[in-house]
């Protein structure tokens, strides 16, 4: 035997076979199961298909894009994440075991080499029931001539972006962590960290300031799951002007930005693994520099969470007076469950219960870190509360109270009542010492307080969106005292295009037809569509709202009303439904609704109704005198009962 | 020839090599022997390229081994803990080994079948840890390394198959040249087969010599003195352990055994004899010195 035969320096390789083919072979049940379902589909077509002579039908390529589409946009990205974790679990899981690390980091290969053929073995596995499912159903389309190229182009690009982005954070995941139940919980934790951490302060941010909401969709883009099923859609339109069908797959590009991202986090997985030590198998997680970040971390997760549930337990629904928190009970909550936070990951990380001694300082961080947390967030450090947008930064602006909208009004258009809504959203703010602290006293003030849950959304000029929400008492005697936020709503109720505002539907919409709702119809009819009549019907019938909305017989909301105590007996609703002019979804128009409580005062409607037929002159005056006479909600339903 | 210089290793605080330092001649066997918690498997799996060294070098033919695929495509190794896949057999594994190791020999493979008459097809997992380590051993020796480096080979395997086995080994140093470095805490094994001994304790290696050197540079003497008349020893005589038993008194001396003699006979024993330590014996007073003495437990 020459040993220098077998020694000679060999050229640097960077994929092994033995071990991909092992990979492959090792995972064979999981991606054989997968692509024996996702042949299922294929196959059930050709059964549909086969049975096309007796009434079935053959679909035209646009619609086996569609169906293409729909399958990466709907399907696709919930599964390749699901998918890609457990791949990713299967290549990478020797790290976990002190015995399979040995044997293969002892093999004769660097790890660039074992990461490379880990990484494309397990890509292999997620691309597999995709390939089968796909190979046949296109197989399947083109034996049966509605094969669409580009389709096939623009859903294996999907897939690849799709595949890429998730294995590539399954594989970051998988070098950060030591322990094989510890890389499905981060990167669980990753995909949704984003929306979760900031609905979790802005909850607690809700609990000391005015105006705030808990929607978390400012920082999407972190979490690739959330945003790529919010941008991937399929635009697929069945009725055409032209009569033809057209499918489309909206927002490739996002899945492209991930896939980069992807190869950003394989690349740095790649740089973690050279780095990585083989005796962390079977920590928790594989870096020391990670250990205060996952101690800390936690710590944050737990005060946000258990400790806003100890204080819900212990404090608010017993001792707390108002909506708003109060201060140092919760600091002390926050700062309890974020010590169990701490303890509970160090716990992890030591393999021990024996975690206390010498923790002092680590302790004593977190509860310094949950009073600073609470003391930055009640003093509204980032002025969230104060900030109103200036006039010209603001594009359009809409109202949304107690569920009734009003807007958009936009400021070019709309100028007027872009400044009062900016004026009463200021009202708000200086008012909100009072909004904080007012609380009812139900023993005078019942019948005489209305609550109302006002919500303000701002389209500003740069791009962004400013909204805002808030919970308010409104009462008499502020509503008559000039510059209350009370007034300057009431104020604004009574604008005439306000008004007109709450009977229109949106300028770019198209009238599709009117349901009437009422107790005084024609022949004791309780609903009638104008669908089922004459579709001319509906746009007499809007004409008239119209025509009253112009002669100001539309009457103004009133703040001091309860719209929901009126009983239905004497309602007269109209349903107006529209269809708007944007990206149609799933082969569907998009419609809207706008619902319209008509007044008394409203004659030109109420003629319509009666020229048309839908009621006897003897009804309406009838219904007239009954509204009138309907004392459910008195002396709140004087003034005007109309929203939409 | 392996070479580990002055490497050091913690795992979170814990020190596990100290310093360690130690040169493996090719061509021969090298016995690495320690307590437990010494360093020992911590070294191996230095050498087989697992763990990097905190500070130092682990060198095979003069440069390193860590992420060398060249370096280790030379080694193979039988871990304490050896590893195969659960679902695998002796087939699989053969298949695995031999898409890395390019000197993977099949004819040897097929020639070891008879030595071993392990089941081929049977799954690993399910067979007993002797018949494991014989599996061991069939694929490592048939990769032909030029370095085969054991942590406790041959712990599990009936007498036969023990000989079988370090007879095969010996066969590849004689014929080959195949280095053998060895952990093992059967020192009685390990003294039939090393040419080199290297003891470690606390994460250093204390010594480290040939077998020869070091069982010529320590002396048991036997002797029996008068009555009442045994003497103090002098101090240049560096006597490591003294026992009586009656009237014969047993010293443990580092020396030759002749000069050791010669400045006993000053003394006049009535009777004197010098004895060869085994390996065994050789550990035992070594480590005494380092605070790891055999305790006189009274139960």
């Amino acid at each position: 035997m020459s040993w220098e035969v077998s020694s000679m320096p060999s050229k640097r390789s960077f994929f092994n076979r033995t071990l991909f083919r092992r990979n492959l072979s090792h995972s064979w049940p999981l991606w054989g199961l997968l692509s024996a379902a996702g042949a299922m589909i294929p196959l059930y077509f050709l059964l549909e298909l086969l049975n096309a002579p007796r009434g079935g039908r053959i679909p035209l390529p646009e619609e086996f894009a569609a169906l293409l589409y729909q399958a990466v946009t709907v399907f696709a990205p919930g599964f390749t994440a699901g998918y890609a974790v457990l791949c990713a679990m299967l290549v990478w899981g020797y790290l976990y075991d002190s015995r399979s690390t040995g044997l293969f980091h002892s093999l004769p290969v660097d790890r660039t080499c074992l990461f490379a053929t880990n990484t494309l073995s397990g890509l292999a596995m997620l691309a597999i029931p995709y390939a089968v499912t796909g190979l046949l159903s296109c197989l399947l389309a083109v034996c049966w001539g509605f094969f669409d190229l580009t389709a096939v182009v623009n859903t294996v690009l999907a897939v690849i972006f799709l595949a890429v982005t998730f294995f590539g954070m399954a594989t970051l995941c998988a070098m950060l962590t030591g322990n094989i139940f510890a890389l499905p919980a981060l990167y669980l934790l990753l995909n949704f960290l984003s929306p979760i951490l900031e609905s979790l302060i802005f909850t607690m941010a809700q609990k000391f300031l005015v105006g705030i909401g808990s929607e978390a969709d400012r920082f999407t883009a972190l979490s690739p799951i959330v945003q790529i099923y919010t941008s991937f859609r399929t635009h697929f339109q069945q009725f055409t002007p032209g009569g033809e069908q057209t499918a489309a797959l909206r927002g490739l590009w996002v899945a492209a930005l991930y896939a980069l991202a992807g190869l950003g986090m394989l690349a740095l997985a790649w740089f973690l693994y050279q780095r990585r030590h083989s005796e962390r198998a079977g920590d928790v997680v594989a870096f020391r520099w990670l250990r205060p970040v996952f101690r800390y971390g936690t710590a944050l997760l737990g005060g946000l969470t258990v400790g806003r549930l100890i204080y819900f337990c212990l404090w608010e629904s017993l001792f707390q007076k108002g909506g708003y928190a109060d201060i140092l009970p919760l600091a002390v909550c926050v700062a309890l469950g974020g010590l169990l936070g701490y303890y509970a990951a160090s716990m992890l990380l030591e393999k021990s219960r024996r975690v206390f001694r010498g923790s002092l300082p680590g302790a004593g961080i977190v509860c310094a870190g949950a009073a600073v947390l609470c003391l930055l967030v009640s003093m509204d450090v980032f002025g969230a509360e104060r900030r109103v947008p200036d006039l010209e930064d603001v594009e359009s602006v809409q109202m949304v109270d107690r569920g009734i909208l009003a807007g958009p009004f936009t400021l070019e258009k709309d100028r007027e009542q872009v400044e009062a809504i900016l004026d009463f959203h200021q009202s708000l703010v200086d008012d909100r010492a009072y909004i904080r602290s007012y609380e009812p006293n139900w023993d005078h003030d019942e019948g005489k307080v209305f609550s109302h849950y006002i919500s303000l959304t701002y389209q500003l000029a740069d791009g962004s969106t400013l909204s805002r929400q808030y919970d308010l008492w409104f009462t008499a005697e502020r509503t008559e005292t000039a510059g209350t936020y009370e007034n300057l709503l009431s104020v604004f109720y009574e604008d005439p295009k306000v008004r007109r505002c709450d009977v229109t539907i949106p300028e770019d919409a198209s009238l599709s037809s009117i349901s009437i709702s009422s107790e005084y119809l024609k022949d004791g009819a309780y609903g009638i569509d104008t669908s089922d009549q004459n579709p001319e019907d509906a746009k007499t019938l809007y004409a008239a709202l119209l025509r009253d909305a112009d002669e100001g017989n539309v009457p103004a909301k009133d703040v001091l009303g309860n719209y929901y105590t009126r009983g239905t007996d004497t309602r007269l609703c109209f349903n107006v439904e529209y269809r708007l002019p944007i990206d149609l979804w799933e082969g569907s128009w998009n419609y809207g609704y706008k619902t319209v409580y008509v007044h008394p005062q409203m004659q030109h409607t109420i003629d319509a109704l009666i020229s048309l037929g839908y009621m006897t002159e003897e009804d309406a005056a009838r219904w007239a005198e009954d509204y009138t006479r309907d004392r459910t909600s008195e002396p709140l339903m004087e003034n005007a009962v109309v929203y939409g | 020839m392996i070479e580990v210089k002055n490497v050091v290793k913690t795992f979170d605080g814990f020190t596990a090599l100290d310093g360690a330092t130690i040169t493996v001649p090719g061509g021969g066997v090298y016995g690495l022997v320690g307590p437990n918690g010494a360093g020992k498997s911590t070294i191996i799996r230095h050498l087989t390229g697992i763990y990097r060294p905190d500070s130092g070098e682990v060198l095979v033919e003069g440069s390193p081994v860590y992420e060398s695929p060249e370096k280790k495509a030379l080694i193979a190794s039988i871990p304490d803990d050896w590893y195969a896949f659960p679902s695998a057999t002796i087939a699989d594994m053969m298949r695995f080994y031999r898409g890395f190791y390019p000197t993977f020999d099949m004819a040897r493979y097929e020639k070891f079948r008879s030595v071993f008459s392990l089941p081929e097809k049977a799954l690993i997992r399910r067979m007993s840890k002797g018949m494991q380590k014989q599996a061991a051993f069939w694929l490592a020796m048939s990769c032909r390394p030029r370095y085969l480096i054991l942590d406790e080979p041959v712990d599990g395997l009936d007498p036969v198959m023990r000989r079988q086995v370090w007879s095969l080994m010996m066969s590849d140093v004689s014929e080959y040249g195949t280095t053998v470095l060895v952990s093992s805490h059967n020192l009685r094994e390990l003294e039939d087969v090393c040419d080199h001994v290297g003891i470690m304790n606390k994460g250093k290696v204390l010594l480290e010599r040939s077998l020869t050197d070091l069982q010529e540079n320590i002396v048991k003497l036997q002797a029996v003195w008068k009555p009442g008349e045994a003497p103090v020893l002098p101090a240049p005589l560096e006597v490591l352990h003294t026992s009586h038993v009656g009237r014969v008194c047993t010293y443990i001396v580092r020396g030759t055994a002749a000069a050791v003699t010669e400045q006993m006979e000053q003394f006049h024993p009535l009777m004197l004899e010098a004895l060869p330590l085994s390996l065994e014996e050789i550990f035992i007073y070594e480590l005494g010195g380092e605070q790891y003495a055999v305790k006189e437990i009274l139960l």
